[in-house]
């Protein structure tokens, strides 16, 4: 049952998603034959409005896996997704899927096209050829730990979002806020943002783990854990004992982390008892 | 044997009662005829029973459980508004159910897709609005459920296909399974049912045989419907 | 197929009607097998309950036997059609002379517009 779902979602979104992606790799393989001709201004104009269209169809496919969604859960396609037999954890983890593999996916090709322009706007501003230019950006990600955690947050931001998204349709399409119909879950998507951000800053703030910033940054970046909270930090920075900042709290990783846990829950129990469709 | 047991249902939306404190008791074997003007409560009852709307209160069972899980095992529901995905085709569409439902019947779903003159290959987005109804009415007759909801499954196709649809509602008639059928096309389907509630302001105004009431009253069940509400 | 109803009537009544008719006029004939209740439902669009009770009516009645295994026969009791048949054209007949009477029309102009009815028909 579970592959089946996985499979009905995909397909459903491909439908349109394809186009997108379509487009998007038609933008990257026109910026390259621009950048080939290698005419400073023409190619950077280009370059720019390639880019743009190329990041607004990704943000695209993003907006329409979560409509989709919607349309499954509470939208028109909601009286054939909720009449199917299946246990609540098997759709709950069918949904998770599907929005984990289209923001990947996503994610994947923004990332490729964007390491594509930059090393091609490299190769031109520094008058390179493309493989020299290629080896300097591989070089900045690869030679420092900027890669991991530039990877680290990727991931994290994409289970944030999707389980985010997946909590504001869920708990936003509940019997009290369904009269707001689509406002529902915009609303408590609001809400539930304002929300981390103040358990974010709270956690950065109190929650003894931090990342230690390079004091010198000719010795290269290096970033140490250290067992400390940022108060110390805020407290001499108001008291203008210092004016720079050592330490960026890491605790918030923790806290985010059991919220996703409740918000799992949540999620399961209204889905499981509380749906009420239009 | 199925059933569909109601204690004291009541259902709001903010001020707006739409289901009065209603009790019902349905065994299968019958199809249920469930009338009443625009605003009487069908959808929101029927909604209820194919576990679409779990804000209520009162007790609502059917076969034994809370709608939910066990219950869409064994009802088929057929909502008064599309549904489906409209990039699929018709026989894609087929398919799709079948993988979904373990009682799904795919050779009378293909035989009721040509009795409605409709091809396997057309998107449900290039057929007509009663071409779709059509669609989705088969793929609901097409289960062979215990219970079957059926929401206004007539009013928006033609006379030929409508009595396509009444005559898979005989074929898909068994002793162990139960109907319950709203509409507001009662001179088409009077014959069909066997039994009629009135539905009036959410509460139940008049149910019984639909032969017993034209015995008591002298009057077709359509022709009472009208006394009533007129 | 496709049989017009009153509605304002219970069903089962004239589906009995029909039934008898079907018999006495021999579309029906003794010791055959009746169609099954959903055939007979799906050829007169009714509901399957309303065949089945006129059924057990025409059991009651003795028209029909039941057996077990085989299903739902016609009579073989030939005496029974007969009856049924003379009282039928009985009733039909107390009804026609009614309607005569309340027009006000004599017997002896009832006899001939009978016998003239019947020349015509043949």
């Amino acid at each position: 049952m579970f592959s089946k779902l996985y499979k009905y979602q995909i397909k459903e979104l491909w439908f349109i998603a394809r186009y997108f992606y379509l487009a998007m790799t038609g933008t990257i393989l026109i910026g390259l034959f621009i950048s080939e001709t290698r005419i400073p201004g023409v190619v950077q104009f280009f370059n720019t409005l390639l880019l743009i269209g190329f990041i607004i169809c990704g943000i695209a496919i993003i907006i329409f896996t979560i409509t989709h969604d919607y349309q499954n859960q509470q939208g028109k396609r909601s009286y054939f997704f909720r009449s199917i037999p299946a246990k609540e954890s098997v759709i709950i983890g069918s949904r998770l899927s599907y929005y984990l593999t289209y923001y990947f996916a996503t994610v994947i090709v923004l990332a490729i096209g964007i390491a594509i322009f930059t090393i091609s706007h490299t190769a031109i501003n520094m008058m390179l050829p493309f493989h020299i230019a290629f080896s300097i950006i591989k070089d900045i990600f690869f030679q420092t730990k900027i890669i991991g955690m530039l990877l680290f947050i990727i991931v994290y931001a994409v289970f944030h979002q999707v389980i985010s998204m997946m909590f504001a349709i869920t708990i936003g399409s509940h019997a009290r806020l369904k009269s707001l119909g689509i406002g529902g879950p915009i609303l408590v998507y609001f809400l539930h943002y304002v929300a981390m951000q103040i358990l974010t800053l709270i956690s950065m703030l109190f929650i003894p783990i931090s990342i230690k910033l390079p004091e010198n940054p000719d010795t290269g970046f290096e970033f140490r854990i250290v067992f400390e909270s940022m108060m110390p930090e805020m407290s001499k920075l108001f008291s203008a004992q210092s004016n720079e900042i050592k330490y960026i709290g890491i605790g918030f990783i923790f806290t985010t982390f059991i919220v996703w846990i409740i918000m799992a829950i949540w999620i399961y129990k209204c889905s499981k008892n509380k749906i009420s469709l239009n | 044997m199925s059933t569909i047991k109601i204690n004291n249902l009541c259902k709001n939306y903010g001020k707006l009662q739409a289901i009065n404190n209603l009790s019902l008791e349905l065994n299968s074997g019958q199809i249920v005829g469930l009338v009443g003007p625009n605003g009487s409560g069908k959808s929101s009852l029927l909604r209820i029973l194919g576990a679409f709307d779990m804000a209520y209160s009162g007790e609502v069972l059917i076969n034994g459980f809370k709608p939910g899980l066990e219950s869409r095992k064994i009802v088929s529901f057929l909502p008064d508004k599309p549904y489906i995905s409209e990039n699929l085709r018709a026989e894609q569409i087929i398919e799709l159910y079948d993988g979904f439902f373990s009682d799904f019947n795919k050779e009378k779903a293909f035989k009721m897709l040509e009795l409605f003159k409709l091809k396997p290959e057309q998107k449900l987005i290039e057929m007509s609005k009663g071409m779709g109804e059509k669609v989705q009415v088969l793929l609901t007759m097409s289960r062979d459920a215990e219970i079957f909801i059926l929401d206004e499954p007539i009013s928006g196709v033609d006379p030929a296909s409508r009595k396509i649809i009444l005559r898979s509602m005989i074929e898909g008639f068994s002793e162990d399974a139960l109907m319950v059928v709203s509409t507001h096309l009662l001179n088409d389907i009077e014959n069909i049912i066997d039994s009629v509630i009135f539905l009036d302001s959410g509460q139940i105004k008049i149910q019984g045989s639909t032969d017993d009431l034209r015995e008591q009253y002298g009057k077709s069940i359509n022709e009472l419907f009208e006394q009533i509400f007129q | 197929m496709s049989y017009k109803f009153d509605e304002s009537q219970p069903i089962y009544l004239q589906l009995i009607e029909i039934f008898k008719t079907n018999i006495a006029n021999g579309t029906w004939k003794a010791g055959e097998k009746i169609d099954s209740v959903r055939n007979l439902a799906l050829d007169f669009a009714v509901n399957p309950n309303t065949v089945q009770r006129a059924l057990v009516e025409l059991e009651n009645i003795g028209l029909a036997y039941s057996q077990r295994t085989s299903g739902r026969f016609i009579t073989q009791n030939q005496e029974l059609t007969r009856n049924l048949k003379h009282e039928m054209a009985e009733n039909k007949t107390r009804d026609f002379v009614k309607q005569m009477q309340a027009i006000d029309i004599e017997q002896k102009a009832i006899l001939d517009l009978v016998q003239r009815c019947l020349s015509l028909e043949e």
